[in-house]
């Protein structure tokens, strides 16, 4: 009589449809008078079950794990959809915007002020000035940010 | 290339963006499943999908593929976590369960991500093609450039050695 060895390896091979009708009918033949056997065919084919059902992932949120050096920043996101914020029109006419309503705002209220807060004011319009290459600097960063995604996809 | 993703590539490649969710969806979910437990963390698992998207894009205008695009997605998504995997100190070897909650509230189901986290990368790697992705022995061997043989022995050598594992957790 042939080792369970043997009948195990059959048992593997039947699971990928590799057994020949002789080799079938041998097996069959061998789990009826083994239970060792059978045993291992049965555990086999539940843990084969098993496999095919594990759940889905759900979207990971957090489990604590010891996987901390994968640890990447989170967006639900599809990662081709990240990049673009801000559109540049859009970025262009929101600088000017915001920049015409600080000089009016301030501008406006320094008519009823002293000299001194009007001395203020131009400070300040003075400052919004020399920020004004910054946002433009932002807006280049948008420019360029969206050419990259434009790239990407 | 299966009909429905050449179709797609090809809108895709001629500016129909929409096409290219359709082959993200159609394929996210095996990867994300495939990667997830490869990984033992479903949060590496969605970063690598996404990865595997972004190389995907590209691909626009010099895809060449073999088989089909679902292979080719697969073969990059398995390369990526092996890397990852690779990566990781030895130490860390055993993974940990990659669901934990309701959702796998069967004890079996449990036990069985423990037994697939005391797999070393490779055999994880191939139970996972063949049962859960469901690659046959013929299409692994090919996946793989091995001989079938060499997948057949290894995948004996892997369900026994799960076997044994499962007896020792029960
Ligand atoms: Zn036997």
């Amino acid at each position: 009589m042939k080792e369970c060895e043997y009948f195990e390896r059959l048992i593997s091979d039947s699971m990928d449809d590799l057994l020949s009708a002789d080799s079938k009918a041998e097996l069959v033949e061998h789990l009826l008078d083994c239970e060792r056997c059978r045993h291992f065919e049965e555990t086999l084919s539940m843990q084969r079950q098993l496999l095919q059902d594990l759940p889905e992932p759900v979207p990971a949120e957090r489990h604590s794990t010891r996987m901390g050096d994968f640890s990447i920043e989170r967006d639900k996101r599809p990662l081709w959809k990240r990049r673009i914020s801000v559109p540049l029109p859009v970025a262009a006419v929101l600088s000017i915007v915001m920049l015409a309503g600080w000089l009016f705002a301030f501008g406006g209220l320094s008519v009823n002020k002293s000299d001194e807060l009007r001395r203020d004011t131009s400070t300040r319009a003075v400052e919004i000035i020399r920020l004004a290459p910054k946002s433009a600097v932002k807006i280049d960063n948008v420019k360029s940010d969206s050419l990259n995604s434009r790239r990407v996809i | 290339m299966e009909d429905r993703d050449r179709l797609d590539w090809r809108l895709f490649e001629e500016g129909d963006q929409t096409a290219f969710d359709r082959i993200f969806q159609r394929h996210r979910r095996h990867l994300l499943k495939y990667c997830s437990y490869m990984t033992g963390n479903s949060a590496v698992g969605e970063d690598v999908v996404q990865e595997t998207f972004m190389r995907l894009l590209e691909q626009k205008g010099s895809l060449t593929i073999r088989s089909s695009l679902k292979d080719w997605l697969f073969i990059c998504a398995r390369n990526h976590s092996l890397n990852l995997l690779a990566k990781r100190r030895r130490m860390e070897q055993s993974l940990p369960p990659v669901i934990n909650n309701d959702d796998c509230r069967s004890e079996m189901k449990w036990l069985l991500q423990e037994v697939l986290g005391k797999l070393n990368n490779d055999e994880r790697d191939l139970i996972l093609m063949r049962e859960q992705q469901q690659y046959s022995i013929i299409e692994m061997a090919t996946l793989l450039g091995i001989s079938r043989e060499a997948v057949r022995v290894r995948l004996f050598r892997i369900r026994k050695k799960m076997y044994e594992l499962g007896k020792r957790y029960r």
